[in-house]
């Protein structure tokens, strides 16, 4: 039933009132052309109400005046009533094919550079890298040859062990694996020296062959010669020997830090305004204009990309800066407290600079110094390590 | 009934396929479908009277409707309250 509803959707029907006295004559001869006849109601004794298809309507206009009655239209439905509604907006249909060939054009474009797996080789260097083998934002997508750039970048770069790029929707994936360096593998019988691989304190040496040439408590820098490869023998005299030691050295890192019980800090009022900018391939424009109402304020900005679906980026962005209203408020810290905060502090900066958490064998010394009205809280941590490095010597 | 020989019986064709027999299928209270009709005779909003090759078919009710018209099926629906035949006598 619903399915002919949709059928006489698309065609278009028309309900009309057909008024006379005629009506099971009207309604006979139109079972004889054959004339679909839906939903008849007799709401009076003179008319009644039909659905009839668009292109019956002539016939039941002539089937009508030979059976005398009269034919009224009451409503009309369906896509070509709706299509001819609108037939004088032809601007309107124009622009809906102008924005459709727009899309569909802007989809044979790149506009989103995507980088994945890179570490110490930066995401704008890769972008450079691309660009100059000829895939850059707004590029033509068939005018790429995909495996031409990669085998040129592999070519030319040697810290690249691999580089994929996948083009999906109007992003360009570059997938990039960087090479990892091995070490210098000397051979077992080869002659070598072990030297310092970086500046320390030597705490401990265990040398198995080879003399050495530092003591414990001496200081190197990096590359200085610890253990050379020679040993010295009462019958057998100086011989050139494969070197073998592991050589311990101390390394300190210290961090101080000084603050007054009594301090002003900035607490955020949880006021906020908004900026947006738009930004299409450089061109910016600014929404909001003018200053920031607020006096003492943070700034956030965030950019985002214009996509459709998931993969289609437009070339168009929007800039949003956030202004957060700051207010300074005095706080008193007690000694504990303040040495609690200093010392978590000191532990994310130091950690942060020097990696603290890598190293293994490590002592950790805090020194606490009050001083008028504040405290100086320094953190020293001792850190032991192997550092000797072989190396030929030829 | 006189189409209505050995073979299609043999066969199992229904009769109203071979012939002009109306076959009328009542559907709970409400809904009436007659296949094989020849016309209507009278349509008012509590009488439909209808008319097959082998005689006339009255219904009595409410609220007629005459859902679905082709050229050989009608859909009567709407509160039906009774039904009944009139013959044709046939030669």
């Amino acid at each position: 039933m619903i399915l002919k509803y949709i059928y006489m959707f698309f065609v278009g029907y028309i309900n009309i009132i057909v008024e006379g006295f005629f009506i099971e004559k009207f309604l006979n001869i139109c079972r004889n052309r054959k004339i679909f006849l839906k939903d008849l109601h007799r709401e009076n004794n003179t008319y009644i109400k039909i659905n009839i298809l668009k292109s019956d309507f002539r016939e039941i206009i002539s089937i009508a005046k030979k059976t005398k009655c009269r034919v009224k239209i009451n409503k009309k439905s369906g896509i070509p009533f709706i299509i001819s509604k609108y037939r004088k907006r032809k601007v309107f249909a124009i622009a809906v094919l102008v924005i459709a060939i727009f899309i569909f054009m802007m989809t044979k474009f790149i506009w989103n550079i995507e980088v994945i797996g890179n570490e110490k080789i930066s995401k704008e260097e890769i972008i450079d890298l691309v660009k100059m083998q000829g895939i850059s934002i707004g590029k033509f997508k068939k005018s790429i040859n995909i495996e031409e750039v990669c085998n040129n970048i592999r070519i030319e770069r040697q810290d690249l062990s691999w580089i994929g790029i996948e083009i999906k929707g109007t992003n360009a994936i570059v997938t990039v694996e960087e090479r990892i360096e091995k070490p210098e593998i000397i051979d077992k019988n080869e002659i070598c020296n072990i030297v310092a691989s970086k500046d320390a304190i030597i705490s401990k040496m265990i040398v198995q062959s080879g003399t050495a040439r530092v003591k414990e408590g001496d200081k190197v820098k990096k590359g200085d010669l610890l253990v050379e490869g020679v040993m010295e023998g009462e019958h057998s005299g100086i011989r050139n020997v494969h070197s073998e030691a592991n050589i311990f050295g101390k390394n300190y890192f210290e961090k101080e830090k000084k603050e007054n019980f009594v301090q002003i800090e900035t607490v955020k009022t949880g006021k906020e305004e908004n900026k947006n900018e738009i930004c299409i391939n450089n061109f910016k424009i600014n929404l909001n204009k003018g200053v920031s109402n607020f006096k003492n304020y943070d700034t956030i900005v965030s950019s985002k990309k214009l996509k459709l679906f998931s993969n289609f980026y437009l070339p168009i962005e929007i800039i949003k800066t956030t202004n957060i209203e700051l207010s300074n408020v005095q706080k008193t810290y007690s000694e504990e407290e303040l040495k609690q905060k200093l010392e978590q502090e000191l532990e994310k900066e130091m950690e942060e600079e020097f990696e603290i958490s890598k190293f293994d064998d490590k002592k950790r010394d805090l020194i606490i110094t009050k001083k008028d009205g504040g405290l100086r809280v320094k953190l020293i941590y001792e850190i032991q390590e192997e550092i000797g490095e072989k190396k030929s010597i030829n | 009934m006189r189409d209505y020989n050995k073979v299609s019986k043999f066969l199992e064709i229904p009769r109203e396929v071979i012939s002009n027999v109306p076959k009328i299928t009542i559907t709970g209270f409400d809904e009436i479908l007659i296949e094989n009709f020849k016309g209507i005779i009278e349509y008012e909003d509590f009488f439909a009277r209808i008319s097959t090759a082998i005689g006339n078919i009255n219904i009595n009710g409410f609220n007629l409707k005459l859902n679905q018209m082709t050229d050989d099926d009608l859909l009567v629906s709407g509160k039906i309250e009774n039904i009944d035949f009139e013959e044709k006598n046939l030669k």
